[in-house]
């Protein structure tokens, strides 16, 4: 199975996830570690464009997110399971987290939410289906934005 | 209107951090006109595709840094009055700050988009920009059957 990793852009570290990557074996695993030091034994860049996001997104079997809002929907646009690993604050992982957004994306069944790293493998074991998705609408802002033009 | 979109002000400041904060403020300007609009963001090694018609500045990103955030005040001072915008764009986060200052002081208007990440509380900017006055705008979700 190919697995893209996707740790966003934050300027803190998320090591807690990468650790374990090395350790699964079996699967193709391409990580996008923006700030967060990438083992040798991984594959990987620090940033993408955006073609080069979603051409590994429709590469991927499976998305492994950090839970930032733009990358869960991007994957979700592309209708890839994803499995969120949130950053959380007590970690040192980033300034508030991301496990609100995590679970109410989890609780309409879009994405299944990986709190401890060191389960993930589970998670990969038994979590393989294609979902719907949802969309963020900003009409009624770009609405507001056109009154004041 | 130009192409059947709505024309944006002579000088609209659209600003956020890179990021998701950047990802979601180019949601909101797809239906819009932006070949007068400006992009301010931080972007570090990570390229976005505005489109041809937009133009882009690199602006510090003062984060957990009380020396960089008085670097960018007078990096704001400098941009305000290079594009002297009449009205800003922004989904956070900290970078927006001093922006955010002057625009209240010279009573330019704010649009504030608060991320859909913060369901559960509001973040400490947009609780600033609440604070000295700006109306904090949220998008809804559709699930797609």
């Amino acid at each position: 199975m190919n697995i893209l990793v996707l740790l966003g852009t934050s300027h803190l570290s998320f090591e807690r996830l990468t650790d374990v990557l090395i350790n699964i074996k079996g699967h193709e695993i391409y990580v996008q570690h923006g700030h967060t030091n990438l083992d040798p034994r991984l594959t990987g860049s620090a940033f993408m464009t955006r073609e080069d996001l979603f051409r590994k997104i429709n590469w991927s079997d499976m998305v492994i997110s950090q839970g930032g809002v733009g990358s869960v929907m991007d994957v979700l646009d592309c209708k890839k399971p994803v499995i969120i690993v949130p950053r959380q604050e007590q970690f040192k992982e980033l300034v508030g987290d991301q496990i609100i957004f995590s679970d109410f994306v989890a609780s309409l069944g879009l994405a299944r939410v990986c709190y401890n790293p060191e389960n993930l493998e589970n998670y990969l074991t038994f979590f393989n289906k294609p979902c719907s998705g949802i969309t963020i609408d900003y009409s009624g802002i770009v609405g507001e934005i056109k009154k004041l033009i | 209107m130009k192409n059947g979109k709505a024309m944006m002000p002579s000088k609209t400041l659209l600003i956020a951090s890179q990021g998701g904060h950047l990802t979601e403020l180019l949601k909101v300007i797809k239906g819009l006109d932006t070949s007068s609009a400006v992009v301010f963001s931080n972007l570090s090694g990570e390229r976005q595709n505005f489109g041809s018609d937009i133009d882009y500045e690199v602006i510090m990103n003062p984060h957990t840094s009380l020396a960089k955030y008085i670097i960018s005040v007078f990096q704001a001072l400098r941009m305000w009055f290079r594009y002297r915008p009449n009205l800003i764009v922004t989904t956070g986060a900290g970078l927006v700050i001093p922006y955010l200052v002057l625009a209240r002081v010279l009573s330019v208007k704010v649009i504030y988009i608060e991320s859909i990440a913060r369901m559960g509380s509001m973040s400490r900017t947009a609780k600033f920009a609440s604070h000295i006055g700006f109306e904090i705008h949220y998008p809804s979700i559709k699930i797609l059957k």
